[in-house]
């Protein structure tokens, strides 16, 4: 700290810091904070769409507790979730793994399999639909020709909700590998020779070199894929709407339904607040925890 | 010594056969991943009749109709244009201030910037979806709608908090020793992070930018609120516009939606071979 | 490699800056573009008072083919400023969002100055104030002889409180299409009544074919309506009650609850929207669907099989009845261009004609004199709609005659969704009609 005249002046180490972080603040102060706590009042009052609402209190958190659909959302959202996070993970991770090795016509395949994350949702998703919509649709083709009977994905609560979560992994596993593909680019190959020459096996080469060096980057893309789990709206809405019979509803649609057809923006507020709360929650105990590793 | 030549002669063959084997198996993987596309590309090559009426995989008649269509009548170039611009502004805008962000998190654990960077990942918490009307109201007060700054600013403060996690997470997993060594040696911290930091994390530069570009291309629901002439829109939202009338014109849409996707592929091809090792050379031995 | 990624990196921001100014040019253009209207219109004969003022006006997307819609919607509104001297900006507003759309609009003060829009839009906006009362043009019209023209039925929806709140342009009227060829191929008449449509959908499962779709979406929800209104029933009571679980009511649902049981119902369309079940009919993969009448007009010589609309259906009581909705036209409180609108409104609504007869508008007119044009009148389908449909037919609202704001609410009610979907997928019909009917009491406070 340097005293000048007595007067404190700023740390100057915290100028370079605060200089760097300036730019991408602004950006979010703007554009995240202002509707984030319009969202938190709307939440306190019996908002509608068009006017303002008055002030009740909890009331809204009391109901949409207590409400059937919003307990059917959570159990859905938490499936969704789930099975999104670990199966995009477990298959990035692996096609990360392969794409980094000796494989031909490496940058054709790495291009091929990443494919899925680059089309924008609006059309891979109306691919998938006309692929399953009717008992003449490609995929129940393929299932009657083995002899199978066709299945109404779009119009069976499971099967609506085992084709979402196909459409999840299948548009995020790319970013994982991706993400973990870039990762990989630092681990040094020297370690991976001597670590043979020392007679490792491949397992113990990826367990003892490979996995720690990732760490800091698959957690995140963990958490990341988590929040994207929680939050997907598009997929959902593109796909399913929702249906049918909301089995496919997670949190934010059913919020989305809330505002926008039942006109009730206080309660969707509400749902979205309770939702960010839980999943902050988790991530600050995930971030918590990877501070720990690192120390 | 004829039996060790032998045996080698073997071992190559049965190396070529394996090889083969992938390269036929990761064809079929990749074949059945991508199915929905192709069938789309597909699709964009058959006349919109054949279309609705049978389901053939490949076109009967195979024709370019839909593209010429799509550019003649429904003025594709303006729509890319929008769509390019709008991403490339915004990603630029995004990369620059999450980097910068990202490395002062990674280096500096100091409580109050660490909050930042919790709050940053509660952000990304908060569905867009909500924030829409507040958002609009906003903008609209400044005057801002159907003008493609807003839209600019808005993918910007999309991406900034992933990207500024993901650029902490990279720099995290490179060890300080070079830039302290750099900064005993006269560098400032700003030349240290341009010079060093940034090569050594270059593939993870062009994940997150990939990321970016794929975010802002591929965006739907922003762009169709705040650009509503249709001379602004992009292509998203031209797409989608396909399907909202009763009779869609699924052949074309499949088109415009083909169209949409190469870019954004040719670019990641392009950048792909930039993201594999031989970019890091000169790094520590951790 | 470095430079050549950065020269890269330097071209793509010169590219993407020389779009941006391509870009940022189209943008800077005058707001009185989209139209290439005549400026020297004061030349014309008459011209308007309000010659030189611009209007925006915002049309859904009607048309089932929207670029020819667009254009004859273009067409009468070059005509309308070459007369006038009243600048139109037209925009074609896409169904995907449109709640979004206009609500955000009304919030942030954006609106066009007249609209066409859903059903009961006009009357939900007109609760909080954004609505311009037509009063004044509904007398004009009475004056000018035009108002009789106008069906009656569609007239009295557009009054509440008081007031008239908007002009409707186009009735949407539901009629059970069929597939003749089907029937004929099985021996099958055309049914009359509920049981003899009951007895053809067994007959044609009993052949393999699925007798009966009901689509997912709103149309899924309308299909509800046609059966229910057709047995006497309806969503509200005369007098405003909810009544959705009326006996009546419960009845039409448990009929169609009998077709799934039976095997009738066509599977996939829980998962399809209207439009993908109206494209399933038209592809021949079912026999019956409740669906509007201009359907099979449109498509009678583009299908491999005959279509037929079936004359109204009687219901187990002898009941008629169906859905029907008018759609409006809407001037906005905040409008600084009333009349000019007003002027625009009445010139628009006497000169639709084409927007169906070459604009593939997908309703019908409710101007009676519209009619009179061959497309109409040779016309056995809609001649039909007009005389037969329109007189029993009742909206979201029925058994109220007039709209209300929270009519957008409770046809929005994404229980109905539900309970079509159930539907067909065999579940509880009756609960999930009890949860339309709670969930309607909510919103109308009962």
């Amino acid at each position: 700290m340097e005293r000048i005249g007595g007067k404190r002046i700023v740390n100057r180490k915290w100028v370079l810091p605060l200089v760097f972080i300036l730019p991408s603040l602004l950006f979010v102060l703007l554009v995240n904070i202002y509707p984030l706590l319009s969202g938190i009042a709307y939440s306190f009052t019996n908002k509608k769409l068009l006017g303002s609402g008055t002030f009740i209190g909890l009331k809204n958190y009391t109901d949409v507790f207590a409400s059937e659909d919003f307990k059917k959302s959570i159990g859905f959202t938490l499936t969704f979730s789930i099975s999104g996070v670990l199966g995009s993970f477990v298959f990035g991770l692996l096609a990360a793994l392969l794409l980094n090795t000796n494989i031909p016509a490496r940058s054709f395949f790495r291009s091929a399999m990443l494919l899925p994350w680059i089309v924008p949702s609006v059309v891979s998703v109306t691919c998938w639909r006309w692929m399953v919509l009717k008992d003449t649709s490609i995929i129940n083709a393929i299932i009657t020709a083995f002899g199978g009977d066709p299945i109404y994905f779009l119009s069976d609560q499971k099967w609506a909700v085992v084709l979402v979560c196909a459409l999840k992994i299948w548009k995020n596993f790319p970013f994982v590998a991706v993400s973990i593909l870039a990762a990989l680019q630092g681990v040094n190959r020297n370690l991976f020779e001597a670590a043979r020459l020392d007679g490792a096996n491949s397992w113990q080469v990826f367990w003892n070199i490979t996995w720690p060096h990732l760490i800091p980057v698959a957690t995140t893309t963990t958490i990341l894929l988590c929040i994207w789990c929680f939050n997907d709206f598009e997929n959902l809405f593109l796909l399913t709407q929702g249906g049918p019979m909301n089995a496919t509803t997670n949190i934010v649609i059913l919020a989305y339904n809330y505002a926008f057809t039942k006109n009730s923006v206080g309660k969707a507020s509400a749902m979205a607040i309770l939702q960010l709360i839980v999943v902050l929650t988790f991530s600050l105990i995930s971030m918590r925890n990877q501070k720990q590793v690192e120390e | 010594m004829s039996g060790g030549v032998h045996v080698i002669h073997t071992k190559t063959r049965a190396k070529k056969i394996r090889r083969i084997a992938v390269f036929v198996l990761l064809l079929g993987f990749v074949f059945v991943l991508d199915f929905p596309i192709i069938f789309m590309v597909l699709n964009s090559l058959k006349p919109n009749d054949e279309l609705l009426k049978t389901l053939t995989f490949l076109p009967d008649n195979w024709t370019f109709e839909n593209y010429i269509a799509v550019f003649q009548k429904n003025n594709l170039m303006v729509y890319i244009k929008n769509s390019f611009f709008l991403t490339a502004s915004s990603c630029l805008i995004a990369i620059s201030a999450s980097a910068l962000a990202g490395y002062v998190l990674s280096r500096y654990r100091h409580g109050a910037i660490q909050t930042y960077g919790s709050l940053l990942l509660m952000l990304q918490i908060f569905p867009m979806i909500l924030v829409l009307i507040p958002l609009f109201v906003f903008f609209t007060k400044l005057g801002m709608l159907d003008k493609h700054i807003s839209v600019i600013l808005l993918y910007t403060a999309i991406c900034v908090p992933y990207s500024t996690c993901m650029f902490r997470a990279y720099f995290d997993s490179i060890g300080k020793s070079l830039e302290e060594a750099a900064w005993i040696d006269g560098c400032t911290k700003f030349q240290a992070f341009v010079r060093i930091v940034i090569p050594l994390t270059w593939p993870g530069f062009i994940a997150v930018t990939i990321y970016c570009i794929i975010l802002c291309w591929n965006e739907f629901m922003m762009a169709n609120l705040f650009l509503r002439k249709s001379e602004l829109r992009t292509l998203p939202v031209v797409i989608r516009s396909f399907i909202s009338s009763d009779s869609t014109n699924w052949a074309q849409m499949m088109a415009t939606a083909t169209i949409a996707f190469i870019p954004v592929f040719i670019l990641f091809i392009f950048f792909q071979k930039y993201m594999i090792a031989g970019y890091t050379d000169g790094g520590t031995k951790e | 490699m470095k430079k050549l990624v950065a020269v890269l990196l330097a071209i793509m921001l010169l590219a993407s800056m020389c779009f941006g100014m391509t870009a940022c040019g189209s943008t800077s253009a005058p707001a009185a573009d989209s139209v290439d209207a005549a400026p020297a219109a004061e030349d014309a004969s008459g011209g308007s008072p309000y010659a030189g003022e611009t209007i925006e006006f915002w049309d859904m997307a009607w048309g089932s083919d929207s670029a020819r819609y667009e254009a004859e919607a273009k067409k009468i509104i070059d005509a309308f400023t070459a007369e006038t001297g009243i600048i139109v900006n037209y925009t074609a507003v896409p169904w995907t969002n449109w709640y979004e759309t206009f609500v955000t609009a009304v919030a942030s003060n954006t609106n066009p100055d007249i609209s066409t829009g859903s059903g009961y839009q006009a009357f939900q906006f007109s609760a909080l104030g954004y609505i311009e009362p037509l009063d004044d043009v509904y007398e004009e019209l009475e004056a000018s002889g035009e108002l009789q023209g106008f069906m009656t039925r569609a007239l009295d929806l557009m009054y509440y409180d008081g007031h008239y709140r908007a002009l409707p342009w186009m009735a949407d009227v539901r009629g059970l299409l069929y597939n003749k060829t089907m029937l004929d191929e099985n021996g099958i008449d055309v049914p009359t009544n509920w049981d003899e449509l009951e007895a053809a959908c067994v007959k044609l499962s009993e052949a393999g074919i699925y007798g009966f779709a009901i689509p997912s979406d709103s149309a899924g929800k309308q299909t509800v309506y046609q059966f229910a209104y057709n047995n006497g029933g309806g969503v509200m009571t005369a007098d405003g009650q909810v009544s959705v679980y009326c006996d009546e009511n419960r009845e039409a649902v448990a009929f169609l609850a009998r077709l799934g049981e039976k095997g009738c119902l066509y599977p996939a369309a829980a998962g399809m929207t209207g439009s993908e079940t109206q494209a399933a009919f038209l592809n021949g993969e079912f026999c019956f669907m409740i669906t509007t009448p201009a359907l099979a007009e449109a498509n009678y010589d583009l299908v491999d099989f005959e279509i037929g609309v079936a004359e109204p259906l009687a219901a187990p009581n002898g009941n008629h009845g169906g859905f029907f909705s008018a759609n409006n036209i809407m001037i906005y409180a905040n409008s600084e261009h009333k009349e000019a609108a007003k002027e625009f409104l009445k010139y628009w609504s006497a000169n639709e004609l084409p927007m169906f007869t070459k604009g593939t508008a997908s309703g019908i007119p409710v101007r009676a004199e519209f009619y009179e044009d061959p497309y109409f009148s040779e016309s056995k389908f809609l001649t039909m709609a007009f005389n037969e449909f329109i007189p029993i037919g009742g909206n979201a609202v029925w058994r109220m005659t007039s709209n209300f704001p929270e009519a957008n609410d409770l046809d929005g009610l994404t229980e109905w969704t539900a309970l079509a979907q159930g539907i067909t997928m065999g579940e509880d019909a009756d609960a999930l009609l009890k949860a339309v009917d709670d969930a309607a009491r909510e919103v109308m406070g009962q």
